[in-house]
């Protein structure tokens, strides 16, 4: 049961960076890189950025709803006792009021994409989205940290997981828009002016899950002193290592190949553009990976020697 | 100069991580574990390193010879990592608490240990 829980909470975190990365790239990066295209090519954008959302949130809602009925199911004293159970989880405790409240932005979020353009729906789509990334927080270690320092703790929480939509998230949509100009035959002008604005939110997750992460080392480190003797050390070892590999990617693509694309003639932009795809594809795949990782760490307990520990 | 900025970055991001679990662990608690006190407690009152959700955790004080000595339902204390559950009026002797705890972030944790009650 434990390994059916890490998957759906991978499933659940995944769905949300990627829906929330979505929205943040089609706002920030991708209409006002290619506002000089023409505005067919804007709605398609939208419509496509509309169906990721709406199929992403289905599966966040689902996995969602696992994942607490997983819980409920772990708690139970006997197999009768689950509903009075799984509404006791969603009534009484901090995790079931997040749970309902996320519920209720997905909803929310749901019938903003599916509403008509209107002035400030961007504004109102950052919000939300940025509100259902952030409330993932609170099923973390930051709300449980006794105190005022729990405070700050769930806050930097919060940046980190809106700072990972920002990056990994917006991977998807890059790769998808990147593949869909090379194909339209796009000049390179199009892609670098995506690739620059893209290059520019990267910077800015990246500054922010680092100084969240810095806030959180203080957390962590008073609370275990062991880290690296446990099963939970080493899976954030391996975490560690996949994301230095991702970052290196990233620094290939922004300080090496993205200028090269800008200064490439026309027949070298093509080859050069693909590399860019393809590294971005593997700083993906390199991404679920890490969030797998997660997924597992977020069952396991810090600092103890292996999981001889049933709970 | 870049690849040890990106490393030494990498290394403090991953000491950090959003979903690191950690369980609720008995911290102090009042009498205190395997403790001899004087005057018989009117509660037993324990503090966690995280907060715990009430809904979900059980505190049973038991005699020597395991019957229950607690009056009611262990409620929060002060603060959010602290339970406390009222007591019978006790006879000297040894009693035992047994906890278990759900986290705020969801991780159980269960734990006894004993105290006295001495003349």
């Amino acid at each position: 049961m434990g390994d059916a829980l890490a998957y759906v909470r991978a499933v659940h975190l995944l769905a949300t960076l990627v829906i929330v990365g979505v929205v943040l790239f089609r706002i920030f990066v991708a209409e006002p890189a290619l506002g000089c295209l023409p505005s067919s090519n804007i709605l398609r954008l939208r419509a496509l950025s509309r169906a990721i959302v709406m199929s992403g949130l289905l599966i966040a809602v689902i996995s969602g709803a696992a994942w607490i009925a997983l819980l409920a199911a772990r708690l139970s004293e006997a197999p009768e006792s689950f509903p009075e159970t799984l509404w006791a989880l969603l009534t009484e405790t901090q995790f079931g009021l997040a749970w309902q409240l996320r519920l209720g932005l997905a909803i929310l979020w749901a019938i903003v994409v599916a509403g008509e353009d209107a002035p400030g729906r961007n504004a109102i789509a950052v919000g939300i989205s940025a509100l259902f990334a952030a409330t993932l927080a609170w099923s973390g270690h930051g709300a449980a940290t006794p105190g005022a320092a729990g405070y700050v703790h769930i806050l930097a929480d919060m940046v980190h997981l809106i700072a990972a939509a920002a990056w990994l998230g917006s991977l998807v949509p890059l790769v998808l828009l990147m593949g869909w100009l090379m194909h339209r035959g796009e000049s390179a002008g199009a892609l670098t002016a995506v690739l620059h604005r893209y290059s520019t939110l990267g910077i800015l997750a990246v500054t922010a899950l680092v100084a969240s992460g810095i806030t959180n080392v203080f957390f962590t480190l008073s609370d275990t002193a062991s880290l690296l003797a446990s099963n939970y050390g080493r899976v954030l070892l391996a975490k560690l290592v996949l994301f230095i590999v991702m970052l290196g990617f990233a620094t290939v693509n922004r300080s090496r190949l993205t200028p090269a694309l800008a200064a490439s003639a026309v027949d070298g932009a093509a080859a050069i553009a693909w590399r860019i795809r393809r590294n971005a594809l593997a700083e993906i795949v390199l991404g679920v990976a890490i969030v797998m990782l997660v997924g597992w760490l977020g069952i396991m307990a810090p600092g103890e020697p292996s999981s001889g520990h049933m709970h | 100069m870049i690849t040890r900025t990106i490393a030494g970055a990498a290394l403090m991001l991953f000491m950090s991580c959003p979903f690191a679990q950690a369980h609720a662990m008995l911290d102090r608690a009042s009498p205190a574990v395997g403790s001899t006190v004087t005057s018989a407690p009117r509660a037993v009152t324990l503090t966690f390193t995280q907060d715990v959700e009430p809904a979900f955790s059980s505190v049973r004080v038991e005699d020597s010879g395991g019957a229950p000595v607690t009056q009611g339902k262990a409620k929060l204390g002060g603060s959010r990592n602290m339970l406390r559950v009222g007591l019978k009026p006790l006879a000297p002797g040894s009693y035992r608490v047994i906890w278990k705890v759900l986290s705020v972030d969801t991780h159980t944790t269960q734990g006894n240990f004993s105290f006295q009650v001495g003349r």
